[in-house]
């Protein structure tokens, strides 16, 4: 079968200028297939999360390129590669955040009004993702009256709504117990047998084992990388 | 125990009881410091938040404290070495008295001067110059007596003890000369109580220094000998005596001086009254400083509470910055009111640092104020600072900040420890009723009621509020925020329109409107912070055609309208200033309805020294209706108690002039007041019509005794700083009343009303011309409430410039609200920027974030100020209607959203510059 790379790094490097400077990515090379779900896991410092920030144009980055869906993010500006996230990405955090003062569902419609999309067809669309993740009874309640799974359901919602290329999850479930965790990670494995393109961080090794493939980072880099229990084309059936 | 001592105790008592803490617990002063001194910036922005209300509150007290220091000098210079005053309330006695009492050994020993006087007043006439003046003081003093009561000061500098004023000269002083127009041997035509008229010469103009500070700005001085020529009198009418020392040793003196001289009277058995003048004239620049410096304060005291809404937002930015490292603490075992006392210690540091950089930034403003401002209180005020203002203001301003700083703790400490290490939202609150809150809802509620009980109206209306704030604390968690926040904005607000509509007119102060101000305010910053939400929908409509504009929008209007307190806090801190600054403009710009204070009359005819005073039958024709009012004008002993707030003004020496009006001149009223109320003075001689407050009594102690006269009816003030009325300049009472003070200097008023086709400016003209010989001042009335107006204009310019200060308060805490929204929201900024939106979109957000709240707070404000101004208006400044100047009310309005733009621009663009990645690792 032909490979559909969605995310592709070459020689990927990032460094940190301050006191003491440091390298946190040293020459990343990293391809994602289309419909893949790849965890990236690895101790705290190793780069992981400085990887997913580069790959999803969230960080510049200091050599290399990148690119998504064709597009190369090292060549864009920075109102280019904002337009081409709120097209293209979606993002789920360990810390939820949800903006506070927002409902489940208006946090859920901004990606949908960010296209332009008009108040009314945002709304049905935003309901109707929040009912497939069994939350629409609580559509209209703010952050701080749901529940932490309730709210990361929330933010998977508002990360998946307008059908985006990829989903980038940095550590999805560290804020979560284990009930709570698995109910996360059938979401995103449901998700991605979909179709859906997920690149997460994690600490978990439950989360990451449901990955297709996993990659070791250590010191600003991949040390190895695991095929998980489900391969990209698995997923794709 | 005095108001500034109970201050500076509590203010000791806070202090120590924090010092004792961070004795005990020396980790919370540890965390405090270096809280305080880690971050150099954020607590430079703190303090300069908190240095406001140090600023106000000082800067007013050094209004105060300079115009009481001008106003000793001037009572002190006017009063020179003369302390006390003998007299007969106006009639002659002998002469020779003053030689008893000097020789009176229980006396003489403390009297280091004493001069027999004639003092009265008169019309003067320049016959060189052909012009005239009424109401002349004029003093005839034994001149071989003067060196204890100092030289006289001639234009040209040199000094003099009037040896050179032989008979049938006098000194006139500056003002007079520049209003006649009078130059040195100029001949004075004189009319005052005398059979007639005589002719002066000026020997010399003398300026309003040394002896020629004495009595009027309008003043001559003669030998006593011309005085007694003018007079046909052989005797004086007025001892005056000087005690023996200086400074505090001569006040001190004078008192005893006083008693002495009282009991050589009394034993002499001569009925003659001793006043101690400089005492008296010094207590009620005592008096009249007390109470212009509370009503001044208080508009101080609005800035203070406008910059304590910017100190409770500065409190909460820097505990939510703060919430997961408190909450590590919690953790680690500090409670709660660990925490709080962790808040007010490093609050307290602040507050003090606030408060003492409030001093220069205070004086700094006055002393601009004084020398730049139009219309600014007077270029001849001394500038004076007491030590105990000083001191006053650093401890109001500490405890004003310290207290705000515990509130907020009190509210920023309540957390859910997991939640907040992790910087997760807090989890939804149990809402379950605590006794310790129900406890303090019922103390809330009861203290409302007893301030309604209590009997005193004006306290009904924050008791009113305060019950109706315990019961909007009972309903929480039984019905929805937005229902309650707007439920209770909305009683308080009908409440304190309401009731101030009906205790105004009862209460003659100015607290209800303090306190209906206090109260509506907030509770209509609450009701329109609760119902912002309603922007959302308008947004949302808006939102059909463009989603982009939602979500540009949605969430910089989803802060502003879902955080009703916060946002109410800032919306009131704009509205309290601009209500009152709304209604100050509306006493400045209101088009004055001169038939209120004219009575409907259009010319005024002033004459002292006769009571009779006509319309020359050439100028009949000009005429369509006139009233006479002879009077007389009593220079003594004066006594006023008032109905209001000036309560009483102690003996002191004043001119009252009192005019007399015939039975038929009763009957058909003046213009002012009520035929019931003309009726009551027609029958009884001691009721007069006034500027005072009804039911105010004035005592005049005149040769045969205390006189009296009681307020039955309002004559308008006209000018708002002496609420004294330059039409009507003086008591108006029956015919019978000048009776009483036959002995005092006789005068007499014309009041005119113009034939049509006649201008009154033409009649005042002509009659002018007509008159001047006499000596006769016309006027317009529309001029003398105009130069009244120009008058009063300073004190209302100073306090517009002081709410001016205050408004910058309020946009600086839009600008706190922006710089907090950079530092708590940089998450959710970077979760906005991760999923698209670009900076101009962030930027976008937060200006209108700002916009709306200070479009509600300007909007608040003028509703309030819309809602009580008529009711203010037509009770304490006697206006016929509230009509603010829209014009000046639109350009402080563009100068605020001009003044928005600066102070949140810079903020807004630090967050739009915000990166997402770097945003996002940001954990608090």
């Amino acid at each position: 079968m032909e490979k559909d790379t969605i995310v592709q790094a070459r020689r990927l490097r990032k460094v940190y200028r301050g006191a003491n400077e440091v390298e946190a990515l040293r020459g990343i090379d990293l391809a994602v297939e289309r419909g893949e779900m790849v965890a990236i896991v690895g101790p705290s410092g190793s780069g992981k999360t400085t990887l997913l920030n580069c790959l999803s144009g969230l960080d510049a980055f200091d050599g290399g390129q990148v690119v998504v869906d064709g597009q190369d993010l090292s060549t864009m500006s920075d109102r280019a590669r904002t337009a081409y996230r709120s097209k293209n990405m979606g993002f789920v955090f360990q810390a939820f955040n949800l903006l506070p003062v927002l409902s489940a569902v208006e946090n859920v419609e901004i990606p949908l009004l960010l296209q332009n999309l008009n108040s009314r067809d945002s709304r049905r669309r935003s309901l109707e993702m929040l009912e497939t993740l069994g939350l629409a009874h609580r559509a209209n309640h703010r952050p701080d009256q749901l529940s932490g799974g309730e709210q990361q359901r929330v933010a998977v919602a508002r990360a998946l709504v307008h059908k985006p290329a990829v989903v980038w999850a940095d550590e999805p479930t560290g804020n979560l117990d284990t009930e709570v965790t698995q109910v996360i990670v059938e979401l995103l494995v449901r998700m991605n047998k979909d179709g859906q393109t997920i690149v997460l961080v994690t600490h978990n090794p439950q989360v990451a084992e449901r990955a297709a493939r996993t990659l070791h980072m250590r010191d600003g880099r991949i040390e190895r990388t695991d095929q998980g229990d489900r391969s990209a084309a698995e997923a794709a059936q | 125990m005095t108001f500034l001592a109970v201050l500076l105790g509590v203010f000791l008592f806070a202090y120590l009881g924090i010092a004792l803490v961070v004795a005990r617990r020396p980790l919370i002063g540890r965390i405090a410091f270096r809280e305080a001194s880690r971050r150099p910036g954020q607590t430079a922005v703190l303090v300069l938040g908190l240095m406001i209300a140090g600023a106000a509150i000082f800067s007013v007290q050094v209004v105060f404290d300079s115009m009481y220091e001008t106003s000793r000098a001037q009572v002190l210079r006017n009063w020179g070495r003369d302390d006390i005053e003998v007299s007969a309330g106006g009639a002659y006695f002998d002469g020779a008295v003053a030689q008893r009492i000097t020789t009176d050994p229980a006396v003489c020993a403390c009297i280091a001067g004493i001069q027999n006087a004639i003092i009265t007043s008169g019309s003067v006439v320049d016959v060189t110059r052909e012009a005239g003046r009424p109401n002349v003081q004029i003093s005839g003093l034994d001149l071989a007596a003067e060196r204890r009561f100092g030289a006289f000061v001639l234009a040209d500098g040199r000094s003099t003890f009037g040896d050179e004023l032989n008979s049938g000269d006098v000194f006139v002083t500056q003002p007079l000369a520049d209003a006649l127009g009078a130059q040195r041997g100029d001949r004075l035509r004189v009319a005052s109580r005398g059979a007639s008229s005589i002719d002066l010469t000026i020997a010399g103009i003398v300026r309003r220094e040394g002896a020629g500070a004495y009595g009027f700005d309008l003043s001559m001085f003669a030998s006593l000998k011309t005085l007694q020529q003018v007079e046909g009198k052989d005797g004086v009418n007025l001892i005056r005596v000087s005690a023996r020392g200086d400074g505090d040793a001569e006040a001190a003196g004078a008192r005893g001086l006083a008693d002495e001289i009282r009991g050589f009277l009394a034993a002499n058995h001569l009925s003659l009254q001793v006043l101690e003048v400089k005492r008296g004239a010094l207590d009620i620049v005592d008096k009249a400083s007390a109470s212009g410096r509370s009503f001044v304060t208080s508009f101080g005291v609005i800035i203070a509470l406008a910059a304590t809404a910017l100190v409770a937002n500065l409190a909460i930015m820097l505990s939510e910055e703060r919430r997961p490292r408190l909450a590590v603490l919690r953790a680690l075992g500090l409670t709660r009111t660990g925490l709080v006392q962790l808040a007010i210690t490093e609050g307290a540091i602040y507050s003090l640092l606030g408060a003492i950089a409030g001093i220069p930034v205070g004086f700094a403003v006055i002393y601009m104020l004084f020398h730049s401002a139009p219309q600014s209180p007077g270029g001849s005020i001394m500038f004076a600072v007491h030590p105990e203002s000083l001191l006053g203001a650093v401890a109001a301003a500490a405890l004003l900040n310290l207290v705000t700083v515990l509130l907020a703790s009190l509210r920023t400490t309540r957390m859910a420890i997991s939640s907040a290490i992790r910087d997760l939202p807090e989890p939804p609150e149990t809402r379950r009723p605590s006794l310790k809150r129900s406890v303090f809802l019922a103390g809330l509620g009861l203290a409302g009621a007893a301030a309604m009980l209590s009997g005193r109206l004006e306290y009904g209306l924050l008791g009113g509020a305060l019950i109706i704030g315990a019961a909007a604390g009972f309903l929480r968690g039984r019905i929805s925020d937005h229902w309650r926040y707007s439920a209770a904005g909305a009683a308080a607000l009908v409440w304190a329109v309401a009731d101030f509509q009906f205790i105004a007119a009862k209460v003659g102060t100015s607290l209800p409107f303090t306190f209906a101000v206090l109260v509506s305010v907030p509770a209509l910053s609450i009701l329109v912070a609760a119902n912002l939400p309603l922007l959302d929908t308008a947004v949302g409509v808006a939102g059909r055609a463009s989603g982009r504009l939602r979500a540009t929008l949605r969430p910089a209007l989803a802060y502003a309208s879902r955080r009703p307190l916060r946002s109410g806090l800032v919306i009131a801190g704009i509205a309290v200033v601009m209500a009152v600054l709304t209604l100050i403009q509306s006493l400045l710009a209101v088009p004055r309805d001169y038939r209120v204070f004219s009575g409907g009359w259009d010319v005024q005819a002033i004459l002292s020294g006769s009571d009779q005073l006509a319309v020359p039958d050439s100028l009949q024709s000009e005429v369509a209706e006139q009233s006479e009012l002879p009077s007389r004008t009593f220079l003594g002993p004066v006594n006023w108690v008032y109905t209001d707030f000036r309560g009483t003004s102690g003996w002191h020496q004043e001119p009252v002039t009192v005019f007399g009006l015939s039975p038929q001149q009763l009957e058909s009223g003046m213009g002012f007041g009520n035929p019931a109320d003309w009726a009551a003075i027609a029958r009884d001689p001691n009721l007069v019509a006034s500027t005072a407050s009804v039911g105010s009594v004035v005592h005049l102690a005149t040769d045969h005794g205390t006189v009296s006269f009681r307020t039955v009816a309002t004559i308008p003030p006209t000018n708002m700083t002496t609420s004294l009325s330059s039409v009507v300049p003086g008591l108006i009472a029956s015919r019978q009343a000048l009776a009483e003070l036959a002995n005092s200097a006789p005068g007499a008023m014309l009041l005119l009303k113009a034939a049509p086709g006649t201008s009154a400016d033409a009649l005042a003209r002509d009659l002018q011309r007509a008159t001047f010989s006499l000596g006769v001042d016309v006027s317009t009335t529309k001029s003398l409430v105009d130069q009244d107006d120009a008058a009063g204009g300073g004190a209302a310019g100073f306090i517009t410039w002081l709410l001016r200060i205050g408004l910058t308060v309020g946009v600086l805490s839009l600008g706190a609200v922006a710089l907090r929204a950079v530092i708590e929201r940089r998450r959710p900024i970077g979760v906005l920027r991760a999923m698209g939106y670009q900076r101009v979109q962030v930027l976008a957000g937060m200006l209108t974030e700002t916009a709306v709240l200070a479009t509600a707070g300007m909007a608040v404000g003028l509703a309030v100020a819309y809602a009580l101004g008529p009711t203010f208006i037509a009770n304490f400044v006697n206006r016929s209607r509230f009509s603010p100047d829209l014009g000046s009310l639109g350009l402080t309005i563009v100068v605020v959203y001009a003044a928005v733009l600066v102070v949140t621009v810079l903020p807004a663009l630090q967050a739009a510059r915000l990166r997402p990645a770097e945003a996002l690792r940001v954990t608090g």
